[in-house]
């Protein structure tokens, strides 16, 4: 019960709190116990403030100890990445940065690709120069003199029979040519111009024509005697 | 070991971006200060969203501790600063909306299921009366007899961690408890 509002501990107040929570002194406890027994007033507002105390005490047990503690979720900001700067110092300082040890597979990495591209650039001047090695050789194939050499063609020996060859003795001589030594290397033949390789169908498609399609005859001239090579016999032979 | 550490050396270690220090602050006070707020609003929800938010403000402000104050008197701040914030966003809610105070008795009180409908029922309705009583506390009063009752801490660590001396502290917990029971006397719970 309260006497109107007033304080009535008698300047117990803090003896009170600390006797009710349990934090008084043995001494504190004994001296507040003996006023306790001796002040009505004293002990009947101990009375009230332990009641309030003990609504306090089941209100946190009955509401709050069975809460489980929520999980808490921090949202942790990265550590941002600082480069840190290299001092150059000396001529190699910048080298000396790229074989520490955080960079060497970057380092060796860039070494690899350029070697590779060296490589490459290697092989193409190689290939380039074998070309016009070739290419000069070829063209001391053709100019270097041509050693022909008129040879009779024996009849050739099949199974100890002579095979008669054509009565027809060859008006020319089987030529044998007897090239400079030099390595046989295909030319590097240039590209073939659209328009030639088109030139070079047409002459196949000509070729294909029947043989019964004679050439115009451009004068009086008759020419089925003349043996000599003609350029629509390259066609035929092309279109055979 | 980071559990061999003062608070004050692991907030050093967490302003250095070593979130395993803060994480430590965090598992040390995380029960406290939700109790804290359990006790500065009844309610769960809204303690559990406090103790979060007071814990994410805490770790953005990391850098402004200058470790003249205790951690404990820091994070204690921060969180009563999160619990009138939430205080005041309830009280605008409050004037569009009907406040749930039966719901929230509800949530606030577990009935035993060794007492008979009529006592439960009386016993919740004293919980939302001692939650009511509480919350209408001024602030420096409800503080202090949170700290007791729900972080159960001693005079002299309330004493530290509010920095305030020590016959303080009891004098502003004798008030609370003598206003508090006014109120609960003004108002008595009747018996079914």
């Amino acid at each position: 019960m309260l006497n109107n509002g007033k304080n009535t501990t008698c300047g117990f107040s803090d003896e009170i709190v600390s006797y009710i929570y349990d934090e008084a002194t043995p001494a504190g406890r004994k001296s507040f116990e003996a006023h306790l027994a001796g002040c009505a007033l004293c002990a009947d507002e101990f009375a009230g403030i332990s009641e309030a105390r003990l609504s306090m005490f089941e209100w946190q047990r009955e509401a709050f100890s069975t809460l489980e503690t929520p999980e808490i979720v921090i949202p942790y900001v990265k550590k941002a990445f600082r480069a840190e700067p290299i001092e150059p110092v000396g001529v190699f300082a910048g080298l000396r940065g790229w074989l520490t040890i955080t960079n060497w597979p970057v380092t060796v990495a860039a070494v690899l690709v350029i070697c590779a591209g060296l490589g490459l650039l290697a092989m193409t001047f190689i290939g380039r120069g074998a070309t016009e090695v070739a290419s000069n050789n070829m063209d001391k194939v053709a100019v270097a003199p041509v050693a022909i050499e008129n040879k009779t063609v024996q009849p050739p020996e099949v199974a100890g029979v002579t095979v008669p060859l054509d009565p027809t003795p060859p008006t020319q001589n089987v030529a044998s040519i007897k090239a400079v030594d030099t390595p046989r290397i295909r030319p590097n033949r240039p590209a073939v111009n659209p328009v030639q390789r088109r030139a070079t169908e047409l002459n196949a498609g000509r070729a294909r024509v029947p043989q019964s399609r004679k050439p115009p005859v451009l004068n009086s001239y008759d020419d089925s005697d003349d043996r000599s090579l003609r350029l629509t016999d390259l066609f035929d032979d092309i279109g055979g | 070991m980071l559990i061999n550490l003062t608070d004050e050396q692991l907030v050093e270690l967490a302003v250095s971006e070593d979130s395993e220090a803060f994480g430590e602050i965090v598992r040390r006070w995380e029960r406290k200060i939700f109790a804290l707020c359990f006790g500065m609003l009844g309610r769960e929800d809204d303690a559990r969203d406090a103790a979060q938010e007071a814990f994410i403000a805490a770790y953005r402000n990391l850098a402004n501790f200058r470790g003249e104050a205790k951690v404990s008197s820091w994070l204690h701040r921060i969180a009563v600063n999160q619990c009138l914030t939430t205080k005041r966003r309830q009280k605008t809610r409050a004037e569009d909306f009907l406040d749930d105070e039966e719901g929230a008795a509800d949530r606030a009180f577990v009935a035993s299921p060794l007492l008979s409908p009529a006592r439960t029922t009386e016993k919740g309705e004293r919980m939302t009366l001692v939650r009511q009583a509480v919350g209408a506390l001024p602030l420096d009063l409800r503080q202090v007899i949170v700290m007791k009752e729900f972080e159960e801490m001693t005079f002299q660590e309330i004493s530290e961690t509010l920095e305030l001396p020590l016959s303080t502290v009891k004098s502003r917990l004798y008030t609370a408890l003598k206003q508090l029971r006014m109120r609960l006397e003004r108002t008595p719970v009747e018996v079914v």
